[in-house]
C-alpha cells in the first residue's frame, strides 16, 4: 500500500538547509491502521504531507499502491489526493458559511461527478449525520463537525485515509467515539495513518511508529 | 471543476460577505450608470438633431454673408457681414449660370413688434419668396404660403409659425386675421406646423414677401452689387449635384463681388449634409469624451475589485489549502476565483444598468414635463457592452488575485491562521 524507501526531505530556511526527514523507509500493507507519534519537531507532519501526496521528498521513493508518487505532476498529484486519499485535520478545515452536506460534496465537485447530493447524503448517513445534513459548521459540536470532516474524506471510496491530530481538538468522551469510527472503518478495509502525540489514541491502532529528529526511532 | 460549480461557488462567495460585496461593486455600478445614462441620453439627442436636419429640406445648401473663418464654420459669421444682395440671389438662379440648382430662396431677416388683439411681441420676420417654402420644406397647418403676386405685388400678408400663431391667437384660427407688425397692419394668410426638434426658433418666426419687408420693415440697404440680403437658400437638383452646385454658386458669387485669384471668400456656402456632419463630429467628440470617463471610473472600480480579491484570497488560504487537498487543481482555483470577481463586477455592472435606465426614464420624463419629449431607450448593444466590459474588467482585476490563490502551497496555506 504505502512504501517509503529513504526517504529525505530538506527544506531550505534562506542559507540553511534543515533536514526533517533523514532517511525514513517504512511499509504500511493494505487494511492497517498505524499511528505516527513522536514529539513535535520530530519530522511526523512532513511525513504525513509526504504520504499524503501534498509534498515531495527531495530524496527517496515513495509508491502508492504501487504508482511511483516521484514521477507525477502537480495535477495528477491532485487527483491521487482526490481519489485515493481522505484527509482528517485537527481544526475540521470545514467551509464556513456552506452546510455539511455541501463540504462533504467538496471533492466531486473536482471530479464533475454525478449525483454528488445523494452520495453526500449517503456519506454522511455513514458518520451518523443524516439528521444534520443542513446545518453549517458553527451549528456543530466539534464531534459533529470532525464527522463531517470523516464523511468528505470518505466520499471517494479512498484507499487511505490520513489523519493528522484528528482528536486533538475534541474532548476524551467525543475522541473516543471518533477513534471508534475510524476502527469501524478500518473493518471495512480502509487503511487509516494518524498522527497523534497522544499514547491513548496510538492506543487505538494496531501498529505505532515513534519518530525523532527526522528518523523512526521505534516502529512496532 | 465544471463552469457552472464555479459559478454557484463564486455566488456564495459573493452573497456571503454582501456588504463588502456590496460596496466593491458600487466603483462598477456607478461607472457604468453614468455610462449607459449619458451615452443612451446623447443618443437620443443625436437623433432628434437628425431628425430636425432632416426636416429642414433635402438637398439644402446655404449661402450666407462673410468668410468661415470661425471654427466648426459655425455660428460666427451670419448677418454680420452684408456682401450678400438680391441680385446674387438672382445670379444664382439663372440656370446657364448654374445648372445644378433647382431653386433658390434668398432671405432678409429682421424684428418686428407683432400685435394682435391684446397680445404684443416682439418676433423674427422673415422676408421670403415663394420658393422658400420648397426650399426650407415647409408644410402649412392651414391658409396658403406666399404666392408669386404677393411677392411682386409686395402684399402685405403674413404667414406665421406654429407657436408664434398660437401665442397671439391662442387656439382660434388666425388666418384671415390681422396682425400688426411694427404697426402696420398684415393679413395672415396661413400658419406652418410645428418643425421642432432642435430648430424650434423656426415656430416662432413670422413669414412675409421679401419685397414688402424690404419697403416696410427694414431700412433700404444697398451694396455695390445690389439690394443686401441675409440669407439664400439653395436647393440642389439632387443629392449627387450638392457638390457641383456649391462650386457653381461659388463662381457665381467670386466674380459678381470681384474676388481675385487667392482671395478669400466673402461668403460662406454650406450644405445640409457638411452641417450635419459637423453634428456627427461633436457628438463623436463627446462620445470619446464619455468613453474616457468610463474607461477612468472602470479602472478605479477595477482597482476597488482586485484590493478585495487580493484580502479575500488571504482570508480563505486555509480554504484554498483545503480544496488543493481534496484535489482541487491549480486550474480549479485559478477559475474559481476568476468566476468570483468577474461575478462581482458583472452584478455591479448589471445593477449599473439598471440604475442606467431609471436615470434616463427619469430625465426623458422630467423633460417630457418641461415641454421637451424624447424617446427613453437604452440601445441594446450599450447594454452588451456595458455587461461585456463589466465581465473583462473583473477577469483582468482578478487575474493577479486569482494567479496567486492558485500557486498557493497546499501545506502552508493549511497552516495558515
Amino acid at each position: 500500500m504505502i512504501e517509503l524507501d529513504n526517504i529525505t526531505k530538506v527544506y531550505k530556511m534562506g542559507r540553511t538547509e534543515l533536514a526533517a526527514l533523514r532517511g525514513i523507509s517504512l511499509r504500511v500493507e493494505q487494511g492497517e491502521m498505524v499511528s505516527i507519534i513522536g514529539p513535535s519537531g520530530s519530522g511526523k507532519s512532513t511525513l504525513m504531507n509526504i504520504i499524503g501526496c501534498l509534498d515531495k521528498p527531495t530524496l527517496g521513493q515513495y509508491r502508492l499502491e504501487g504508482i511511483e508518487v516521484n514521477m507525477l505532476n502537480d495535477n495528477e498529484l491532485a487527483q491521487i489526493r482526490n481519489r485515493k486519499i481522505g484527509f482528517i485535520f485537527q481544526s475540521f478545515n470545514l467551509l464556513p458559511r456552506t452546510t455539511a452536506l455541501a463540504n462533504v460534496e467538496l471533492p466531486l465537485i473536482y471530479i464533475g461527478a454525478g449525483n454528488r447530493r445523494q452520495r453526500a447524503s449517503q456519506a454522511l448517513e455513514s458518520v451518523g449525520l443524516a439528521h444534520r445534513a443542513k446545518h453549517r459548521p458553527s451549528e456543530l459540536a466539534g464531534g459533529e463537525q470532525q464527522r463531517v470532516a470523516i464523511a468528505r474524506a470518505l466520499i471517494n471510496n479512498p484507499s487511505l485515509i490520513l489523519a493528522d491530530e484528528p482528536t486533538g481538538n475534541l474532548d476524551t468522551q467525543t475522541s473516543k467515539e471518533i477513534m471508534l469510527l475510524f476502527k469501524q472503518l478500518n473493518q471495512q478495509g480502509i487503511t487509516i495513518v494518524l498522527v497523534t502525540h497522544e499514547a491513548d489514541i496510538a492506543a487505538y491502532t494496531q501498529r505505532t511508529i515513534r519518530m525523532r529528529d527526522g528518523q523512526i526511532e521505534a516502529s512496532g | 471543476m465544471k463552469l457552472w460549480d464555479c459559478f454557484i461557488t463564486a455566488l456564495r462567495a459573493v452573497s456571503s460577505n454582501k456588504l463588502r460585496s456590496g460596496l466593491t461593486m458600487l466603483g462598477i455600478l456607478i461607472g457604468v450608470a453614468a455610462v449607459i445614462s449619458m451615452v443612451s441620453l446623447t443618443r437620443a439627442e443625436q437623433t432628434m438633431m437628425t431628425e430636425s436636419f432632416e426636416s429642414l429640406g433635402a438637398n439644402l445648401i446655404y449661402v450666407m454673408p462673410g468668410a468661415s473663418s470661425t471654427m466648426f464654420g459655425m455660428g460666427g459669421p451670419l448677418g454680420t457681414a452684408q456682401t450678400l444682395t438680391l441680385e446674387d440671389a438672382e445670379a444664382i438662379s439663372d440656370s446657364r449660370n448654374a445648372p445644378s440648382v433647382a431653386m433658390v430662396a434668398p432671405v432678409i431677416e429682421t424684428s418686428a413688434q407683432v400685435v394682435a388683439g391684446g397680445e404684443n411681441l416682439g418676433a423674427r420676420i422673415a422676408g421670403v419668396t415663394p420658393e422658400y417654402q420648397y426650399v426650407n420644406n415647409l408644410v402649412l397647418a392651414e391658409g396658403s404660403f406666399i404666392t408669386k403676386p404677393d411677392y411682386t405685388g409686395r402684399s402685405r400678408v403674413v404667414v406665421l409659425g406654429s407657436q408664434l400663431a398660437q401665442e397671439l391667437f391662442g387656439l382660434r384660427s388666425p388666418v384671415n386675421q390681422t396682425v400688426r407688425l411694427d404697426g402696420r397692419q398684415f393679413k395672415v394668410i396661413g400658419v406652418l406646423e410645428s418643425k421642432g426638434g432642435a430648430f424650434g426658433l423656426e415656430d416662432l418666426m413670422a413669414y412675409a414677401p421679401l419685397s414688402t419687408v424690404q419697403s416696410t420693415l427694414t431700412v433700404q440697404r444697398t451694396s455695390s452689387t445690389g439690394h443686401t440680403i441675409q440669407a439664400i437658400s439653395v436647393q440642389a437638383r439632387s443629392e449627387e449635384t450638392i457638390d457641383s452646385a456649391k462650386a457653381e454658386i461659388t463662381d457665381i458669387l467670386r466674380q459678381r463681388h470681384h474676388i481675385r485669384e487667392g482671395e478669400d471668400d466673402d461668403f460662406t456656402v454650406m450644405s445640409m449634409d457638411a452641417i450635419s456632419g459637423i453634428a456627427d463630429q461633436m457628438y463623436g467628440m463627446i462620445e470619446l469624451v464619455l468613453g474616457a470617463i468610463a474607461g477612468i471610473s472602470l479602472l478605479v472600480g477595477g482597482i476597488g475589485i482586485m484590493n478585495i480579491m487580493l484580502v479575500s484570497v488571504t482570508e480563505r488560504t486555509r480554504e484554498i489549502g483545503l480544496r488543493k487537498a481534496v484535489g482541487a487543481k491549480r486550474r480549479d482555483i485559478l477559475t474559481q476565483f476568476l468566476t468570483e470577481s468577474a461575478t462581482l463586477s458583472l452584478c455591479g455592472g448589471a445593477v449599473g444598468v439598471a440604475l442606467g435606465w431609471i436615470v434616463v426614464k427619469l430625465a426623458s420624463a422630467i423633460s417630457a414635463n418641461l415641454g421637451f419629449p424624447f424617446p427613453a431607450m437604452i440601445p441594446g448593444d450599450v447594454i452588451a457592452l456595458a455587461l461585456g466590459v463589466s465581465i473583462f474588467v473583473g477577469l483582468a482585476s482578478g487575474l493577479y488575485p486569482a494567479i496567486r490563490a492558485a500557486r498557493l502551497n497546499p501545506i502552508e496555506a493549511l497552516r495558515h491562521e
